[in-house]
């Protein structure tokens, strides 16, 4: 089923759809006639000459020279070529696509003056597969990425790099291939397809995608250490959680509690005298609960984001007006993207200071050292919390916010600027360094459950069994990448949430 | 002895002496016969009309602008006032001596075209112990520190205000009681005083003075901790810091073999054959940090000795230059790895606190270093005071020369930010003692539980800490403690009674 584009309905969930699955869109008929009706209008201000800043000016500091009407599509096609500036490696497909979904749902908002006809070269070159090369350096946020989109619609162009069906191609090649005729821009076309805050929006939606994942699995995971370490379960009663409601908190004590349930292993030891864990296992509910109730936020300035019109000017023909403001500036975003790296960094810090619990013979309740099965001959996993260790923190020194600065550029016109691309792009790497954290957690954890003399809860062994169908029990060293590249493949699937819920209701 | 000011020689040390001794300073008569032959330069100069700036055009953003005859004997005391911009409390009056004195020896090179009469009335300010209060914020560290040196050069006018026998008065009564004469400003003075980075550089010198010495105790809590902690001792043998060949490593262990000497950990006890990091690679880790404050010196004495002034006069040659050279960068850029070295050796001196404390790690001393577990809790929260203060270093060690800001209309459109270095340098070493400070408790505690000899600076740390506090037997409220300890880390009592045993060790 394609997902429909009306400017005014999109999910985090169509944005995932498209991305990943390649998921066709189309846009509703209503959406059609919204901008065909500002296209109308803007052509009208062409006709009677009306100075309309990005219409019949110049851009930027150049805001007061006027364009004759002669030079009006040489202006469109040149602010894309000298707004095709940015560094770097390109931005992976998935981002790519999300970007242009994005985009595609602004422009059929109608505020924005494209035409149909370029609107839908650009849903066709999305569904055809056509992803231009979009460099990921080079944005400040505002007035939107500016630089990064001129990249997408260069191709448009016919100008400029794409993927098609796995290969890079100059632009022109892989539009005939995709058996797409490229597009001549009109007056204002240019401006609407580079202005807006996309490229910052999608990597934030895929990186919270991600993010709203891996706190689920890491209640599973972090229930998994906690029966390792023999620890209690006492602490996820939701007697305490109710006492201090926030919504995380006690959805992450609840699964805690669900996914402990009915353990021989746990009840084994339930007169140890062990009657309060470190904090690493006694408060998974409060951290992994703050960190859901934080990307609830960063969930919310997504929804709105992806729905909005980020453009400027912004064209509104049934009140007859064309009106400058600046919602290109990508604060709300950078504020949101900083905070999802934040809170997902801390994620993996608790998970780093269990693995440490559970590797340590000093505290991890009868293990061996680092779970090596003969210890000094093997080093079990003694240098895997060195990796984590590495992970935990580059994201400490990523986790330091990019919104905070500011470097004034063009003239001083645009003088402060959101610096939320950049924001986007270390929070995409927070989450990433924090999915191997938890992998390799999982990998520990596992190891040291099948350490113990008895079962742990019907869920947590199927948790046992999957990661068991995938990397096999450390009995002598041997080369831990593999196996942590192995664990890394579960955590970035949907494999673990699914297998629990066979058993338990995950909240 | 005074401190002999002749634009060239000052050290860190002089510094030090004038800025917290109250040494008297003089200045060279060489150097006095300099500061003549640039003003009459310069004098001759502006009867001749040539456009200088700062001297008889506007400044900053306005030095298009020409000033006239009755305009430039105006301009300077309207440069100060406009320029004594700032905010906070006062800074500590050997901060702003010390910036004074880096003044002085600015002027005293030759080159600043300022009145002698203004650059001796900074050495009576200083010989007399009137200081004038400057707000301690308000400099980004270029042009120099504009801000707080023009409420220096405000008394330079018999304005502003000073501080003077622990009183706080209007500068004119601070000067009128101490006998000083109010020059005034005439062409170029003000400009004169004010424009170098001075007040960061001074505050940077004295950390110096101060850091080098930190690092001494720290290798004494080191030493402490490590024969508390049954170390195997190897690893301080110079022979090994040779091999990898960075001198700070070498001094360091060095200094360690010296304090540890005589211990008998030496004499054949059963040691593991390694130990954990923060203990066995004490050396490379403060090394690193030694090494770093060795270059950091020799960069703040070129600046304490260079011409950090804009424009530049130069009669020998005849011409005026106009360049940069108030720019604070030089300083703020090692000042900022500076206070990042304070922190790191914080973190590793945390890390041996915790190995202290903790009864996994610390070979047999009871847990949280107290007898009477579960009932007592020991030092189980000195550790949360180390750990707070750490965590406050981190978030200053982030640059502040990187941070630039345009000022001015964009003229000023990269600046050094220097003076936040500077401030927050010294908040990180103000955290540093009392986390060193934690240090030394917990390892005298643990060397009282033990009954080996340790080694003769050791013996002598230890006794200097009990002079300040008690054997913890039964809980009693820490914070006393703490703070005591900090006090006497910043006053370097346990480094006086350590070096009064087993002499000196070594800077670098």
């Amino acid at each position: 089923m394609p997902v429909i584009i009306t400017g005014n309905d999109l999910t985090l969930n169509d944005v995932q759809n498209v991305a990943y699955n390649f998921t066709k869109i189309e846009l509703h008929p209503e959406a059609v006639e919204k901008i065909d009706r500002c296209r109308d209008y803007v052509e009208q201000i062409i006709r009677e000459d009306r100075v309309v800043y990005g219409l019949t000016t110049g851009f930027g500091k150049f805001s007061t020279i006027r364009i004759p009407l002669d030079e009006l599509e040489e202006l469109q096609e040149n602010l894309i070529v000298s707004h095709s500036t940015g560094v770097g490696n390109n931005l992976s497909i998935p981002e790519t696509r999300a970007v242009m979904l994005l985009r595609i749902n602004v422009l059929a908002k109608g505020h924005s003056g494209i035409r149909k006809s370029t609107l839908q070269t650009l849903i066709d070159m999305l569904n055809a597969g056509v992803h231009p090369c979009i460099p990921e350096k080079g944005s400040v946020g505002a007035s939107g990425d500016l630089a990064p989109l001129s990249h997408l619609a260069l191709v448009l162009l016919g100008k400029g790099e794409a993927e098609f069906q796995g290969e890079i191609l100059p632009g022109a090649c892989a539009l005939q291939k995709a058996g797409i005729t490229p597009v001549q821009l009109k007056a204002k076309e240019g401006l609407a397809l580079n202005n807006g805050t996309q490229v910052m929006t999608a990597v934030t939606a895929l990186s919270f995608l991600r993010a709203a994942r891996l706190v689920r699995q890491a209640d599973i995971i972090a229930a998994v250490s906690v029966e390792a370490i023999l620890g209690t379960a006492a602490a996820f009663d939701p007697l305490i959680h109710a006492l201090r409601p926030h919504q995380g908190q006690m959805a992450s004590a609840a699964n805690l509690k669900a996914l402990l349930q009915e353990s021989e292993l746990n009840h084994s030891h339930q007169n140890c005298g062990n009657v309060q864990d470190a904090y690493s296992f006694r408060c998974t509910p409060q951290v992994n609960g703050a960190v859901r109730d934080a990307l609830q936020y960063v969930k919310s300035a997504l929804e709105v984001e992806i729905n909005a019109a980020t453009d400027n000017p912004l064209i509104f023909p049934d009140e007859d007006k064309v009106i400058s403001g600046g919602n290109f500036h990508g604060e709300p975003i950078a504020f949101a993207a900083d905070f999802l790296g934040m809170t997902v960094a801390e994620l993996a810090n608790i998970a780093d200071r269990r693995i440490e619990q559970i590797l340590n013979p000093a505290l991890n309740r009868g293990l061996h050292p680092f779970l090596a099965t003969r210890p000094g001959v093997d080093s079990g996993f003694m240098i895997a919390q060195v990796t984590t260790a590495a992970l935990v923190s580059e994201n400490k020194v990523l986790a330091h916010p990019a919104s905070v600065d500011s470097v004034p550029t063009s003239a001083n016109q645009e003088d402060h600027v959101s610096m939320g691309t950049i924001g986007a792009m270390k929070s995409r790497t927070i989450v990433d360094n924090s999915a191997y954290v938890l992998a390799i957690e999982l990998m520990i954890a596992i190891q040291a459950l099948e350490c113990r003399a008895f079962p742990s809860s019907p869920a947590l062994e199927a948790v046992k069994n999957t990661v068991r169908k995938q990397v096999a029990h450390l009995e002598k060293d041997r080369q831990l990448n593999l196996d942590i590249n192995n664990m890394k493949k579960i955590i970035d699937s949907d494999i673990l949430i699914n297998v629990v819920s066979d058993y338990i209701v995950l909240k | 002895m005074a401190v002999v000011i002749t634009g060239k020689d000052l050290k860190i040390e002089d510094v030090y002496n004038v800025a917290v001794n109250h040494e008297k300073v003089e200045l060279h008569p060489a150097a006095l016969e300099r500061l003549e032959v640039c003003r009459s330069f310069i004098e001759r100069k502006i009867e001749e009309g040539e456009i200088m700036y700062g001297v008889n055009t506007g400044i900053g953003e306005f030095s298009e602008v020409v000033l006239n005859d009755e305009q430039i004997k105006q301009f300077q005391k309207y440069l100060i006032y406009n320029h004594s911009a700032g905010i906070g409390k006062p800074c500590p009056i050997e901060h702003v001596r010390a910036a004074m004195l880096g003044r002085i020896n600015v002027h005293a090179n030759g080159h600043s075209g300022c009145r002698p009469i203004i650059t001796q009335t900074l050495v009576e300010l200083l010989n007399k112990g009137v200081t004038p209060v400057v707000c301690e914020k308000g400099s980004v560290g270029a042009c120099g520190d504009l801000a707080p040196m023009s409420q220096i050069a405000l008394l330079m006018m018999g304005e502003g205000e000073a501080f003077y026998q622990n009183e706080r008065m209007p500068g004119k009564e601070a000067m009128a009681k101490a006998g000083i004469a109010i020059p005034g400003l005439q062409a170029r003075d003000g400009l004169a005083t004010i424009n170098g980075s001075n007040l960061l550089t001074a505050i940077s010198a004295l950390i110096i003075y101060e850091a080098e010495r930190f690092i001494k105790q720290a290798e004494i809590a080191a030493a402490m901790s490590l024969e508390a902690l049954m170390a195997n001792l190897k690893p301080y043998d110079a022979r090994l810091h040779k091999l990898r060949g960075f001198q700070g490593a070498v001094t360091s262990a060095e200094n360690i073999k010296k304090i540890i000497d005589d211990s008998d950990l030496l004499k054949g006890m059963k040691v593991k054959v390694q130990d954990a990091y923060s203990m066995r690679s004490t050396p490379q880790v403060l090394g690193a940090a030694r090494d770093h404050l060795r270059w950091t010196r020799s960069q703040i004495e070129i600046e304490l000795n260079g011409v950090g002034d804009n424009p530049i006069f130069l009669p020998e040659d005849g011409i005026v230059l106009t360049g940069a050279n108030f720019q604070g960068s030089p300083v703020a850029v090692p000042m900022d790895m500076l206070a990042a070295c304070i922190t790191m050796i914080c973190v590793i001196s945390e890390r041996r606190l915790n190995r202290l404390l903790n009864p996994a790690l610390n070979v047999g001393l009871p847990a949280f270093l107290t007898k009477g577990a579960g009932m007592f809790s020991g030092h189980m929260l000195s550790q949360y005071t180390a750990d707070m203060l750490i965590v406050e270093q981190r978030i200053l060690s982030v640059p502040a020369s990187i941070q630039s800001i345009p000022a001015a209309a964009d003229q000023e459109d990269f600046v050094s930010m220097g003076m936040n270095t500077a401030l927050k340098a010294r908040q990180i070493l103000d955290n540093a003692y009392g986390i060193l400070g934690i240090e030394f408790i917990a390892a005298a505690q643990a060397l009282d539980f033990r009954d080996y000899t340790p080694g003769k600076g050791t013996r002598a740390a230890h006794q200097a800490v009990r002079k300040i506090v008690e054997h913890l037997e039964v809980d009693r409220p820490l914070f006393n403690d703490h703070n005591n300890m900090m006090e006497a880390v910043k006053k370097r009592v346990v480094l006086q009674a350590v070096e009064a045993e087993i002499g000196e060790l070594k800077t670098y």
